[in-house]
């Protein structure tokens, strides 16, 4: 078991966005950039993990049309 | 300051902290600026590369963000060697120094609040995967009976909802040992197999604030978990210590004391 979270970067990378994406301290009176633009990079950081993601769909849609008794 | 930079706030630290000489994003010093008892740790950065028309601009950049995340939580984690560390929320840029001190002085009594409330704690991770599935269904054996089959397949039907059952009751019995150990918890919706990088359904996605002086507890109690959980085909797997990303709150609404 592992207890360093550098230990694995792939899945350090999935822990450290799952925390930003709504973690951390927001001030009101902010900055250079809009509510929208922050909301964008929002979506920006989910989309990190958006090629894993295809990867994996196009995994498991191979997996099903290869038989419905594998599951 | 010249007009080519942006201030890049990181996280705030107790007032008269020194965080380490460890590089910021871009290979860019880190300092911190004093507000009140609060010191924020900052990082002044190319306005052409880090201002606000590059955020813009790479807002869904993946590949960029992936960089500045990384060098950006490195810098937090770097500080939470030495000190509490309350995590601001990216990205929080702003013109100098002096915007910057505006904005948080107005702010500075809700902040150290935040802090104090985070002080001498570290965050723990702990996720349950679900590593062995319970038995499939089997097909009809040959020469079998259809009684014989129809039997066989409600017993294991059976057993397969009492292993699930099994396993739901182990995983909420985790948390809460888990809890135990904890200042505070949260439950995080489970990360899809996309995020987490496994195959296997995730469980439980949980993080705890627990005193930085009782890792070596928390640690000993997950070793312990982790091997009654595997037993029942679980695994858990712990991280840390983070940042208290996971509970850094800013109570706003709060009218200020009289």
């Amino acid at each position: 078991m592992s207890l360093q979270p550098g230990e694995r970067r792939d899945v350090g990378l999935a822990d450290l966005l799952d925390r930003l994406i709504d973690g951390g301290v927001v001030l009101t009176g902010d900055v250079m950039l809009s509510v929208a633009d922050v909301d964008l990079v929002y979506i920006g950081l989910r989309l990190v993990v958006a090629p894993a993601r295809i990867v994996s769909e196009s995994i498991r849609g191979a997996r099903s049309v290869e038989g419905e008794h594998g599951g | 300051m010249d007009a080519g930079t942006v201030v890049h706030t990181y996280c705030a630290v107790p007032g008269a902290t020194e965080v380490g000489t460890a590089g910021g994003i871009d290979g860019s010093s880190v300092s911190t600026v004093a507000v009140g008892r609060v010191a924020l740790v900052i990082g002044e950065l190319s306005a052409e590369r880090y201002g606000a028309d590059a955020w813009r601009k790479h807002a869904t950049d993946s590949e960029w963000l992936a960089e500045v995340v990384g060098q950006h939580h490195a810098v937090l984690q770097a500080a939470l060697a030495e000190t509490d560390v309350l995590p601001l929320r990216l990205p929080g840029i702003y013109q100098d120094v002096a915007a910057l001190r505006r904005i948080y002085a107005a702010q500075e009594d809700a902040l150290a609040q935040a802090l104090s409330s985070i002080r001498g704690q570290v965050e723990m991770g702990a996720k349950v995967y679900l590593s062995k599935a319970t038995p499939a269904a089997a097909s009809a054996a040959s020469g079998e009976s259809g009684r014989g089959y129809l039997t066989r397949r409600i017993s294991e039907a059976a057993e397969r909802e009492e292993s699930r059952q099994r396993q739901q009751a182990m995983v909420v019995e985790a948390h809460d040992t888990l809890s135990q150990q904890a200042k505070r918890a949260v439950v995080n919706e489970p990360q899809d197999p996309a995020l987490s990088g496994r195959r296997e359904p995730m469980l439980l996605n949980a993080a705890y604030l627990i005193p930085r002086n009782s890792q070596n507890e928390f640690a000993a109690c997950s070793e312990t978990l982790h091997h009654a959980l595997a037993s029942e085909g679980l695994l858990l797997e712990v991280t840390g210590p983070w940042p208290a990303y996971n509970f850094a709150e800013l109570s706003l609404s709060k009218a200020p004391a009289p």
